[in-house]
């Protein structure tokens, strides 16, 4: 299954990463990149919005468990980038794990 | 995506636009044409595809039975062996086959003039029915009263792959679905946290055909057979990944199903919503799965009766956990046991030493589920059948010169049984030649036994269809001349 697939989790912290790393500084912006990585059409604004949201609940819940995050973003890619906050890439895995199993993604629009 | 020196910036834009392009904007775009063909393909199928409820408009009649346990013994177990009593045959064992036997047939792997082959199993008449059986099967002899025995099963195929799509999809090709597909598609499942469909393989491989036996082809996905472990997660990657509690999957699982209703509501695909219902069934799976997959719930008596053991990767763990599936819902349950393919090239494969094994591996399960769903009053409604995908020669294969006996593939005639649910105990169907060879009674083709099946499923197997690429798809084949076998119904 493709939500938990090893191979899946791993590539969604390396997208998790890009997309902390090339997208911008708001959870809008880097939500907006991700999206277009995946489908490779300019997302539109009502699917950036559940992705801010899923976010925004996520990072609040890894910065209370800090185990959980560096497992969730580290496990097993490999360490954090110098610099990172591991709540904040933890989170951006999780909406990376969201972008990778789109229906739109999985079936080839 | 760079600009394309060769081209203008105008084109080199239209191109990306080009590229941008899905095939779904495509076809939504074109209100005629193409567009046209899109809905045709959608209108084909069902509204309710999204959940797993059975189809509307399907013709439903009252049924026998409820649910189906399919024990597939793959490679095609050596009747004459087991079910298939022929004194003749053991009487010119070694000797060399008659040549009309020979006349017109083609062989996998045998080559030249074959010698005739006994079987060197004792046979006797079991149970009240008094069922010819060889010595290799004691514990399902004693509860072969509960079964109706065919002994003309007939198919057109001579190779693994096509024979077992001929059984379990009702054509010998890829792209066809699976009969628990067909039947799940048709009932729908009783249990909203199980797939109503599952698949189980044992004997340390998948079957030839492969996981196209138990696909749900040109149903809607959510028909699809799920394969379930015995060794490790019972479905794969069932657990979630390290640092995401069953919340955090929750979460992110709201946010999937919005973009991908986003996704369904845009393009229209069932698709869609099939995928938006399969991620839901797989959260509550991840609940449900664990505990009904785990043979260490039941009680060891229940366990030493089947021969099962806890995280072992068998045909007994198999047999008893399709009894706990089937009690809680399951439509549907499919057992795959690979190794009965007897050609003996060695003795990992021949009649002598490997045959006895196998039955040793599958009998007392075999004979265990049957007294288990009858102790639990749950036979009546359950179809237990057990088969292989073809025959076996009454001829020794002898490959390359081999001293080990073993038999070819032989579609001609081969035995399977079926119990439960409908099927008559004790009936004794058809009969082959003096040497085994070919049927001369009440020859059973593999579209009748699918349309038996599916009659005492209360589907008539005759109207139950689906459009397809311009065909009224059935499982019994789209052609005439297929009976529901009434000689094999109480």
């Amino acid at each position: 299954m493709t939500l938990n697939d090893p191979v899946y989790v791993e590539a969604a912290q390396a997208l998790g990463r890009r997309i902390v790393a090339e997208g911008g500084s708001t959870p809008e912006d880097r939500a907006r990149l991700g999206l277009e990585l995946v489908l490779g059409r300019p997302p539109r604004d009502e699917q950036v919005a559940p992705l801010v949201a899923l976010h925004a609940a996520q990072l609040e819940r890894y910065r209370d468990d800090p185990a959980a995050a560096a497992a969730l973003a580290t496990d097993p890619i490999g360490p954090l980038p110098e610099g990172a906050d591991a709540a904040d890439l933890a989170a951006w895995t999780a909406v990376a794990n969201v972008l990778l199993n789109l229906d739109s993604v999985l079936t080839r629009g | 995506m760079g600009l394309d020196a060769n081209l203008s910036l105008e084109q080199s834009l239209r191109m990306r636009l080009a590229r941008a392009e899905t095939r779904r904007q495509f076809l939504r775009r074109s209100q005629a044409g193409l567009g046209a063909i899109a809905l045709a393909s959608l209108m084909g199928r069902d509204a309710r595809a999204a959940d797993a409820s059975p189809a509307a408009n399907v013709p439903r009649k009252p049924a026998k039975a409820k649910s189906v346990i399919y024990l597939h013994m793959s490679g095609g177990p050596p009747q004459q062996d087991l079910f298939d009593y022929k004194p003749l045959l053991n009487k010119h064992h070694m000797q060399p086959c008659p040549d009309e036997l020979l006349k017109g047939q083609r062989f996998a792997f045998i080559k030249g003039h074959p010698k005739m082959l006994g079987t060197p199993y004792k046979f006797a008449r079991r149970g009240e029915s008094g069922q010819w059986m060889s010595e290799l099967l004691p514990h399902t002899a004693g509860v072969i009263d509960e079964a109706a025995v065919v002994r003309s099963m007939i198919t057109t195929e001579f190779n693994h792959a096509p024979a077992e799509l001929f059984i379990f999809t009702g054509s010998p090709r890829n792209g066809g679905a699976a009969m628990g597909s067909w039947i799940t598609y048709g009932l729908g499942s009783e249990n909203q946290d199980l797939p109503g469909f599952v698949v189980m393989v044992s004997g340390g491989t998948d079957p030839t055909g492969g996981k196209a036996l138990w696909s749900t082809g040109f149903l809607p996905s959510v028909f699809q057979g799920v394969q379930c472990r015995t060794v490790g997660d019972p479905v794969l990657y069932v657990g979630d990944p390290k640092g995401m509690t069953r919340a955090d999957r929750r979460r992110t699982l709201d946010a999937l199903d919005r973009l991908n209703q986003i996704e369904a509501e845009e393009h229209g695909d069932p698709e869609t919503l099939t995928r938006i219902s399969q991620y839901e069934l797989a959260f509550r799976m991840q609940a449900s799965v664990p505990d009904v997959m785990d043979v260490g719930m039941e009680p060891e008596s229940i366990r030493e009766e089947y021969g099962a053991t806890p995280g072992a990767a068998s045909f007994a763990n198999n047999c008893l956990l399709a009894r706990r599936l089937v009690e809680r819902g399951v439509r549907y349950v499919q057992l795959f046991d690979w190794g009965w393919d007897c050609h003996g090239t060695g003795a990992g494969d021949d009649i002598v030493q490997h045959l006895p094994q196998k039955c040793k591996d599958v009998d007392r399960p075999i004979a265990a589920l049957v007294r288990d769903l009858k102790r639990r009053g749950m036979l009546d409604e359950t179809i237990v059948v057990w088969g292989g995908e073809f025959g076996r020669t009454s001829m020794n294969e002898a490959r390359g010169g081999s001293t080990f006996l073993g038999r070819d593939h032989h579609p001609h005639c081969f035995a399977l049984w079926a119990a439960g649910g409908g099927f008559k105990p004790g009936a004794a169907v058809g009969a082959t030649d003096e040497l085994g060879n070919s049927i001369v009674q009440d020859p059973v083709p593999v579209h009748d036994l699918q349309a038996t099946i599916l009659h005492l499923l209360g589907l008539d197997p005759f109207t139950f269809r689906f459009p397809y690429q311009g065909l009224q798809q059935r499982l019994i084949g789209v052609e005439d001349g297929v009976r529901i076998r009434k000689d094999l119904l109480v």
